[in-house]
């Protein structure tokens, strides 16, 4: 083997008290393209993150052709001559995308003081990039004209332009159709054959089987896994994958009477199929039923939710909510009849932050807090959600304390402690009820949820954490492409199992 | 976890400390306290050396001066807090004067009277109503929305009074103004009577709360069920309506209705809410801080105009101080640009 380019020796990292990496071992070649898996949380996208310069590792040491980094910003890694592409979008919309491409190298004529724009010569060049990886796209194009998906390869293209020596793309197809995926398959020959080293992240098998050379697989932030491509089977890197410690045992969940489904979503489709195959599919849930919703990110989990619960229209399908037609569906009309969405963003679709925590904790149930001219109840909206968050074990000052002083944890408690104040809730949406929270704010929530299940409340739990809806759930289904692909029972959980229908290996 | 690690790491250390200051010295209470201090600060010298502005007198014209400003200032305030903004405010108040004009020209008595209030303030509810309309129903930005219906309020004005000013002599309706009950005329109950009013709304009842809700995050309230557009539209309605009766008391003060009257006064009204610490952003700040607005902009005009300073000075000085007062706010807010 040829020297490397960059090396990873014994390199951990720490947020806080919480361990993300350790000792990470791992040398990148020239000209060869690194697949790095593992599941949601492993710590792909910190390692990712710190080679790029853009966070300092804890510990151990990061050498490039042999030297050691010392400084970890952005413009050192890039000095380096290291690219990165994330998972959110970096282009500034109203630009044309040539503009993008040249943001910060502007081609200027005259004194560089003035710096007159050569525009034309821009775009010339912007759109040889372009051209060279045979997508459709126009350089004058404005980022907002265009795709999210043709903004994600204008990243790319952006990203390669800079002439990296490495280049980092951080789940690349996540966003992208599966004719973009095989121009990204393009480009990273390309890449490949110009000597480029690339690392990318990726949940799907068959993009790691077409592109790349080498496999490093994470879990909970250790290597466990680390070949080149062909030498390894795709079972072999499922196993690698999961056999994550559960952080808790499975947890006892009540008996579930064989009564007709509360929830029952018939025929039902989000999204126009691929290719024209009938994807539609069903899905039923009982009074005090437990289920998990698995599959990768923009396998359309969420989408399913908030369609349901009627933050926007399905495509297909019908609803029926405690055995009537629920067709015109809307968050109030759900309210009102007991169906509650807790949304995955908390920040974004959640909480109110410039509010206090019982203020966003009886948000949606305001109705029964207030009386004549719509006169709040404010001694009783207080006993209530201090009652609720003491069933969460929140951790708070007052209830009238601003929703934003909150850890993320406790915050998490205060959205979800709109389910105990609802009036008569009958089946639960939670979408990533304990994403970016600690271990025993989540153990605080799993127990509130099997509380509530013991009650009859049917709950369907949204999570990109396996572990977790195996610990929690009476069945597992799994989306893919849209649509649920299998259905797992609580006796027949395999964790392997239900990665491989995930992934599609 | 994966991602941004450094930007999610910050505000979880700002609410660590935030949770370890003692309650009463946190920073949005210090935030609120610095606008005071700076006022006080022009305030007690003035007083010290000249005694006469703080007199009895003094202070009711001061009050008076303000009246018209604060319900304007109350209306503004609430659309800011439900996250819009309204321009439209001056050219109502305008609008109202005149429609009270036609309705009294050639009417004597106290039922023209009353009907002339109210169509002063029909105007502005309608005014108001289209506003929201457009904001909420049509998804217009309610700077540009409330843009058009300036221009549009201020035409309506004009073919109205046909470009001129329309002089009232209805007795009843002139005694809005110069009527008083223990020395205080009626335009100075009428502020304070709205002002709780709004405060008891916003504070106390569910309608207060969905304001605050869509105006710190729309979508959060629409996904906890709540009815945003209407809660939109009522409240561009209820700028629309102080904005009207704002109108109609100013017609009473300067005795006739005036299409123009009212231009400009927009700068006051959302300058009041701003410096009194409400968000332009939406959802955050208390209607008492508008009220706070208005006094200050109102004792520093009175108070320059004792000091004899030109009015022409007065306005460069009021720009100045709106910008002070916000990047006062930002200081100890610790707001940045990015």
């Amino acid at each position: 083997m040829s020297e490397p380019i960059l090396e990873c020796l014994e390199i951990g990292k720490r947020f806080g008290t919480t361990p993300v990496l350790s000792r990470i071992d791992l040398r990148l070649q020239i000209g060869r393209v690194t697949a790095l898996m593992g599941e949601n949380g492993a710590g792909k996208s910190t390692l990712l993150n710190i080679i790029a310069g853009l966070i300092a590792p804890t510990t151990g040491e990061l050498r490039i052709d042999g030297e050691p980094v010392r400084e970890f910003t952005p413009s050192a890694g890039q000095a380096h001559g290291i690219q990165i592409v994330t998972q959110e979008l970096s282009l500034v919309p109203h630009l044309t995308v040539a503009d993008n491409i040249f943001l910060g190298r502007e081609l200027t004529a005259g004194s560089k003081h003035v710096g007159y724009l050569q525009s034309r010569r821009m775009f010339d060049e912007a759109q040889a990039a372009i051209d060279a990886f045979g997508v459709p796209i126009n350089a004058r194009d404005r980022v907002e004209q265009i795709s999210l998906s043709y903004a994600q390869i204008v990243e790319i293209i952006r990203a390669y332009h800079r002439r990296p020596r490495i280049l980092l793309l951080d789940e690349p197809t996540s966003s992208l159709t599966s004719n973009e995926t095989q121009h990204l398959f393009d480009i990273v020959d390309k890449l490949r054959a110009d000597g480029t080293t690339v690392v990318f992240t990726t949940h799907k098998m068959d993009e790691v089987e077409r592109m790349a050379d080498d496999i490093a697989v994470l879990r909970d932030g250790e290597i466990t896994l680390k070949a080149a491509a062909r030498d390894l089977s795709s079972a072999e890197v499922v196993n690698a994958m999961v056999g994550r410690k559960l952080a808790e045992q499975r947890l006892v969940l009540p008996e579930v009477a064989d009564v007709p489904p509360v929830l029952a979503v018939e025929h039902y489709a989000t999204r126009a199929a691929d290719g024209g195959a009938d994807t539609a599919f069903d899905f039923a849930i009982r009074p005090g039923e437990i289920i998990g919703l698995a599959g990768i990110a923009g396998a359309g989990r969420t989408a399913f939710l908030k369609s349901v619960y009627g933050l926007h229209p399905a495509r297909q399908g019908r609803v029926r909510l405690a055995g009537a037609d629920y067709a015109d569906r809307s968050p109030s009309r759900s309210l009102a009849r007991g169906l509650i969405y807790i949304p995955e963003s908390r920040k974004e679709a959640g909480l109110v932050l410039s509010q206090g925590i019982a203020a966003n904790a009886i948000l949606a149930n305001l109705g029964r807090f207030s009386g004549i001219a719509g006169w709040l109840k404010t001694s009783r909206e207080h006993d209530v959600t201090r009652e609720a968050l003491e069933a969460l074990r929140t951790k708070y000052e007052s209830t009238r304390a601003s929703v934003a002083q909150l850890s993320g944890g406790n915050q998490q408690k205060a959205l979800v402690a709109r389910c105990l104040i609802a009036d008569d809730p009958k089946v639960l949406l939670l979408d990533e009820p304990t994403r970016g929270i600690d271990v025993g704010a989540k153990a605080d929530i799993y127990e509130i949820i099997v509380e509530l299940a013991r009650h009859g409340v049917a709950i369907v739990v949204s999570s990109s954490e396996l572990p977790e809806l195996m610990t929690l759930s009476h069945r597992i289904a799994v989306f893919k492409d849209g649509f649920i692909a299998r259905t797992f029972e609580r006796d027949a959980f395999q964790e392997a199992d239900i990665v491989r229908t995930a992934i599609g290996a | 976890m994966s991602t941004a690690p450094t930007s999610t790491q910050k505000p979880s250390d700002d609410a660590a400390t935030a949770a370890r200051r003692p309650a009463f010295f946190n920073r949005q209470r210090l935030a609120s306290l610095v606008v005071w201090i700076a006022f006080a600060c022009y305030v007690i010298p003035l007083a010290i050396a000249q005694p006469q502005f703080i007199s009895f007198y003094n202070i009711i014209s001061i009050l008076m001066l303000i009246s018209v400003y604060a319900l304007i200032g109350f209306g503004e305030g609430v659309v800011v807090l439900s996250g819009g903004i309204d321009l439209s405010v001056g050219s109502i108040v305008g609008l109202a004067g005149v429609v009270a004009a036609v309705i009294l020209t050639g009417h004597s008595g106290v039922g023209w009277c009353l009907v002339a209030i109210a169509g002063g303030v029909l105007a502005g509810l309608l005014i108001g109503a289209f506003n929201g309309i457009a904001v909420a129903l049509l998804n217009i930005p309610s700077f540009v929305a409330t843009l058009g219906t300036l221009s549009i309020a201020l035409g309506v004005g004009y073919v109205f009074s046909a470009g001129q000013q329309i002089s009232i002599d209805n007795d009843p309706f002139l005694n809005i103004s110069i009527n008083a009950y223990f020395g205080i005329p009626i335009p100075i109950y009428i502020m304070f009577i709205v002002f709780l009013l709004l405060w008891l709304v916003l504070s106390k009842t569910r309608f207060g709360r969905y304001i605050y809700a869509v105006g710190g995050n729309i979508q959060a309230a629409f996904v906890a069920g709540l009815p945003i557009r209407r809660v939109l539209i009522s409240a561009f309605v209820i700028s629309g309506g102080l904005s009207g009766l704002a109108g109609v008391l100013l017609a009473a003060q300067i005795t006739a209705g005036i299409a123009s009257t009212g231009s400009g006064y927009e700068l006051t009204a959302i300058a009041a809410p701003v410096i009194g610490g409400i968000s332009l952003a939406g959802g955050r700040g208390s209607i008492a801080g508008a009220l706070f607005g208005v006094i200050l902009l109102g004792t520093i005009d009175n108070g320059l105009t004792i000091l004899n300073v030109s009015p022409f000075y007065q306005h460069i000085i009021r720009g100045f101080i709106i910008i002070l007062a916000v990047f006062l706010d930002t200081i100890a807010s610790r707001r940045k640009l990015v």
